[in-house]
């Protein structure tokens, strides 16, 4: 400390100018004032604010007397101020042990210390007085002057530069006190000493040299700077001078100085007429760029007579429009002439006050991007996918995207044989691989060489990173989809979490959510204010917007007023269709039933039942189609290549099936593969009555609940039924085909209910009942028989003509004509129906009898003519005698009805041909007889004879008894009984005799019933000839019986 | 045409090869100032286009703020923003990318 004081009071004893002085007094004063505060002596404080009071008085008087007389009085006071701080110094050195006393001291010293700082820091103004009043002043002190000023210009940064060392001595030498007169630690003084010699040196330092090196310094400074703001604006000027603009300083006078805000520039009619022309869509911009050329071309050309064109624009927004600036409407004609895609006819003045918003530097649709938002990539490989955009670049235009990565490690690289080097091929949209987690493993399999491990989480596979699993690319904005992004649920689950299952519903309720916090206000809806003060009153909404929401409200005559979303609500009324397009419920429509507090009940068109949901969670629809656009309700979709379901819950992103196994699911749009178009399907399965089903047809179960319902779709075991009865699963449901049965065709609406009665077609039950009658009406479900046949017209008109019965709707038959391009309608009964190859034509009721099938185009000659042989053969001996036709009657059209039984039953279709004689052969077993069977080898008609000779033989015929039973072949019985005792000798007889018209005679006798004729000669002779006829006529069948040996039963007739 | 691109600062619509070789007509001078390359002050996504004939007439000009600056080809929006370096010498530089609203 005795140090510190030392160098202290030499410094002042050294100090060779006065103004050092005076700065150094003002150093201890402020040295010392502190001193004096810090025993907290409330009486030197006073005192000192008192001193300082003082001071001012002081100074001022001092500035006054400086002002009036000149610089010398001041400097002369200084010195005063530096003796006496010279004084304190000695006293304090002095003494320095006694502390009391130097407490008084102190605080004299204090009044004088900090009147000296006072006094000084006037000292600048003083001295600035002096500066400007004593220039001009006489030279008596000039040199004092001098020097004063010297110190002057120093004074002020000086004196700032010393207050704060001083101010930061200060504090470590009130420190340093208390530790010395306290503590006495050594440390602390060691520092403190280091900081008062520092102090020390630098006050050293303050003298004339260092001073100077400031001086230069702060000059350099300067200069440095005036230099540099002179290069800058030199360079700025040069570079003015070299673009040939003033570009920065127009921009900077338009940005700064002519800076006017855009609602000042707001258009009245006389600045901005701007006008809207039509042009072809997708043109505008290439029409701007034209027509400014064109412009531009146009001035050149013109010379003075410009166009009055200012400007020409083009929105986005606005397709199918362009505008131009113009002040006169005329001018836009004149100047778009010639140019293609623009119709300068249509246009119109756009109203000043929309100018603004066509001219927004941002469009109304645009999505600000935003970090975890939603983006579509539009090129490459990723075309379409969803991507979250993790980072955005400084200047907005590349974002760092988070996305699924399509990668085939490698396996479509193409291989060199040669090198076998690999070479990247790569990967085009339509070839890319299918969006999958990026895996670590495949790729340190497939291509190790590009694959760099960063940590855990995160690799680098071909230059790109992955981040767990994700790929995280840098794309161009201009790349990317942001508007009106909708992720599906199946993308959102991929990026959702990393196992993989997650809630499926959770995810939806968040997209509806997010989709519901949108305007739900449309133009026209009614709604009821709900505060405020039109509260109560009901209107409707004239215009939307974010938030606000324009609302007519008739009672009140005015216009629109606006109101916040929140103060209105949608009104509805019961009856009205609404649709839910907000809330758990969204996409669900229905028909109001009650409304209450806002509370809107309905109930769904789709589960019916009722639902209670909040009015503007609600929109008036009308129709109740769900909100899904691709699959709707009973759609028959497909998921996966074996397996089909109906869609029993068609919402937006969520589909409720029905599976073919029976099974109810909920599933997601991605994993249906694709709708299945019923309405081509040409699928059809069998019921258990055998008729066919087909889609579209009306079945009823024959098992169970009886449901009865629409096919849907047929699938080889289950048919998706649908049935408006049924609530359950939207009325869907799967049954077997073999439980169900056919009720009504799509195809024939005119089928009467019902089903085939198989037994009547069935020739072996069919023969042991008379002949069928044909006023048998059989009606059929399922296809009309007639459909598709082969026709000959049989009514005027187009008689004769041949055609394909192409579509049947009850009576009527649709032909498609042979002979020209022309369908007709006819009545299907008009009709001779045909096969395809020709044969013979049959009638509908025979077509009908035969289950659709046509008489056989080869049918044998014999066959054919032999019924008509046996009928004609039949009439006229019928015919012959009136008693015995009875008999002959029964017999021989007992017979000829027997074959005429079994002829119509051929041809009216019942036994088909050849198969329905396949029961002949049953015949032949039924007859038991062995003749029979021999009658098989011979054909029918021999047969039939040979079957003759042998009924007398064999007690078969006896078996005819069974004929008997039958009142048809009654007839027949009496023949049997006669003719089988006489019968025999009598046809025995008659082999001779039937060379001879007596034997019949003879015979006849015999034979009461043959004789029965009464005109017998005539008859008989009659009978000869006609049986000769016949036997002529049916020669060759006639003829063969008789060459048979077979006939040996009538070896007689052999002999014949 | 995609190689256009839009000055962020005045909304000059130009092809990325004009822009390389003279920069910008009307802003060049304070890029140099600011001592960044023309491409980080323009973007390739920008929408609407201006043909602007006379800028010293036009209200579109005027409401667009490129009157001061030469005829052409203006857009309305220009995406992006511009580097500090440049927007730190213009304090009343207003965004063309819509971002600000009056």
């Amino acid at each position: 400390m005795s140090e510190t004081k030392e160098s202290t009071s030499d410094t002042t004893g050294s100090v060779e100018n006065r103004a050092t002085a005076v700065s150094n007094d003002a150093e201890i004063a402020t040295n010392e004032g502190p001193n004096l505060e810090t025993p907290n002596d409330a009486n030197a404080s006073g005192e000192g604010e008192r001193a300082a009071e003082t001071n001012n008085s002081e100074v001022e008087n001092k500035s006054d007397e400086i002002g009036a007389a000149n610089g010398v009085k001041r400097p002369r006071e200084a010195e005063q101020n530096g003796d006496k701080s010279g004084a304190i110094n000695n006293i304090e050195k002095s003494d320095a042990s006694e502390k009391k006393a130097d407490n008084e001291e102190q605080s004299r010293e204090d009044d004088g210390g900090i009147k000296d700082a006072d006094e000084i820091s006037n000292v600048d103004e003083d001295e600035k007085a002096t500066k400007e009043e004593g220039e001009g002043d006489d030279d008596e002190d000039e040199d004092d002057d001098d020097e004063e000023d010297e110190d002057d210009d120093e004074a002020g940064p000086r004196k700032k530069q010393r207050q704060e060392r001083n101010r930061f001595l200060d504090i470590e030498a009130e420190v340093s006190d208390d530790d010395e007169e306290e503590e006495d630690d050594e440390e602390s003084e060691l520092v403190r000493e280091g900081f008062i010699t520092r102090g020390d040196e630098e006050e050293d330092d303050d003298t004339a040299g260092p001073e100077r090196g400031d001086r230069l310094h702060r000059q350099l400074d300067q200069n440095l700077s005036k230099n540099s703001e002179e290069d800058a604006q030199k360079l700025a000027k040069e570079l003015r001078e070299r673009y040939g603009r003033s570009s920065s300083k127009q921009y900077r006078a338009a940005a700064q100085d002519g800076y006017v805000p855009q609602r000042f520039l707001l258009p009245s009619v006389d600045t901005a007429t701007i006008w809207g022309v039509r042009c072809r869509p997708g043109r505008e911009k290439d029409i701007v760029r034209k027509l400014l050329k064109k412009k531009f071309n146009l001035d050149k050309s013109m010379g003075n007579k410009k166009l009055k064109i200012m400007s020409i624009f083009q929105r986005d927004n606005y397709s199918g429009r362009i505008y131009i600036e113009a002040p006169k409407q005329s001018v836009i004609e004149k100047f778009t002439t010639g140019v293609s895609d623009i119709y300068p006819s249509q246009k119109l003045l756009i109203p000043v006050q929309e100018l603004p918003l066509l001219l927004k530097p941002d469009k109304s649709d645009d999505v600000r991007l935003e970090e975890g938002s939603y983006v579509r990539v539009k090129r490459g490989i990723y075309k379409g996918d969803l991507a979250v955009i993790d980072q955005i670049s400084e200047n907005n235009l590349e974002v760092l995207l988070k996305i699924v990565p399509r990668l085939d490690y490698g396996k479509n690289d193409e291989v060199d044989a040669d090198t076998n080097t690999r070479k990247q091929k790569r990967p085009t949209f339509a070839q890319r691989p299918p969006p999958q987690l990026f895996n670590p493993t495949m790729a340190l399999r497939m291509d190790q060489a590009n694959l760099y491990k960063r940590d855990d989480r995160h690799f680098t596979y071909r230059n790109d990173d992955y981040v767990d699993g994700y790929l995280f690319k840098s794309f161009r904005i201009q790349y990317l989809e942001t508007k009106n992004i909708q992720p599906s649920v199946e993308e959102l689950a991929r990026f959702g979490s990393k196992e993989g299952d997650l809630d499926l519903t959770t995810i939806s309720q968040t997209i509806r959510k997010a989709q519901a916090a949108r305007v739900t206000f449309q133009v026209g809806d009614r709604v009821e204010i709900l505060s405020g003060e039109q509260k109560g009153s009901k209107g409707f909404v004239t215009r939307t917007s974010a938030d606000i929401i324009a609302v007519n409200l008739p009672q009140l005559r005015i216009k629109a007023l606006e109101f916040p979303i929140s103060s209105l609500r949608k009104i509805f009324e019961a009856g009205d269709h609404v649709t839910v397009v907000g809330g758990d419920h969204q996409g669900d429509a229905g028909l109001v039933l009650a409304v209450k507090n806002g509370q809107v009940t309905f109930v769904s068109d789709q589960t019916r039942a009722n639902l209670t949901i909040s009015a503007n969670n609600l929109s008036k629809s009308m129709d109740s189609t769900p909100t899904s656009s691709e699959y709707a309700l009973h759609d028959i979709v497909e998921l996966s290549a074996k397996n089909v379901a109906c869609v029993i819950q068609a919402g937006h992103d969520i589909f409720k099936i029905l599976d073919d196994g029976g099974k109810v699911a909920t599933i997601t749009k991605g994993s249906i593969l694709q709708k299945i178009n019923t309405q081509r399907s040409r699928l059809t399965a069998v019921d258990n009555k055998g008729s066919e089903i087909k889609i579209g047809d009306t079945v009823v179960e024959k098992v169970g609940a009886r449901r009865e319902g629409q096919v849907l779709y047929i699938q080889t075991q289950q048919i998706f039924i649908v049935s408006k009865k049924i609530t359950e699963n939207a009325g869907v449901f799967l049954v077997n085909p073999m439980n169900v049965e056919a009720i009504a065709s799509k195809d024939n609406v005119i089928a009467g209910v019902g089903s085939i009665d198989l037994s009547k077609m069935n020739p072996d039950i069919a023969s042991k009942m008379r002949p069928p009658q044909q006023s048998l009406q059989q009606t059929r479900v399922g296809r009309d028989v007639a459909l598709g046949k082969t026709v000959r017209v049989r009514s005027a008109g187009y008689k004769g003509q041949l055609g394909i019965v192409k579509d049947v709707n009850g009576e009527k038959a649709t032909i498609e004509l042979h002979s020209k391009s022309k369908h007709i309608t006819v009545d299907k009964r008009k009709l001779m129906y045909y096969n395809k190859e020709g044969g013979e034509g049959i009638t509908y009721d025979d077509l009908v009898n035969r289950r659709g099938r046509t008489p056989n185009a080869r049918i044998g000659p014999s066959y054919v003519s032999a019924p008509r042989n046996m009928t004609t053969g039949g009439m006229p001996i019928g015919a012959g005698g009136p008693g015995s036709a009875a008999l002959a009657g029964g017999m021989t059209p007992g017979w000829n009805s027997f074959e005429g039984g079994k002829t119509p039953a051929v041809n009216s279709g019942g036994s088909g041909g050849a198969s329905a004689w396949g029961g002949a052969s049953t015949w032949g077993g039924q007859g038991g007889s062995s003749t029979w069977g021999g009658q098989g080898s011979q054909g029918g008609q021999g047969g039939g004879a040979s079957a003759w000779g042998g009924n007398g033989a064999t007690s078969t015929w006896g078996g005819a008894s069974a004929w008997g039973n039958k009142s048809s072949w009654g007839g027949a019985s009496t023949w049997a009984s006669g003719g089988e005792n006489g019968a025999q000798s009598t046809w025995g007889g008659d082999k001779s005799s039937y060379g001879g018209g007596s034997v019949w005679g003879n015979r006849d006798g015999g034979t009461s019933t043959w004789g029965g004729g009464t005109s017998r000669e005539a008859n008989r002779d009659g009978g000869n000839s006609t049986w000769g006829n016949e036997a002529n006529g049916n020669k060759s069948a006639w003829g063969d019986q008789g060459n048979r040996s077979s006939y040996g039963g009538g070896s007689t007739w052999g002999s014949r | 045409m995609s190689s256009e691109r839009a000055c962020m600062l005045c909304g000059v619509v130009l092809t990325t090869a004009e822009f390389t070789k003279d920069g910008c007509p009307n802003c060049q001078g304070i890029f140099e100032e600011a001592g960044v390359s023309t491409m980080e002050c323009t973007s390739p996504s920008f929408e609407g286009l201006v043909g602007m004939c006379k800028p010293s007439k036009s209200w579109v000009a005027k409401w667009i703020s490129v009157d001061p600056y030469i005829p052409g080809l203006y857009a309305i929006k220009v995406d992006g923003r511009l580097p500090v370096e440049v927007s730190d010498l213009l304090p009343h530089y207003k965004p063309r990318d819509g971002t600000q609203v009056d």
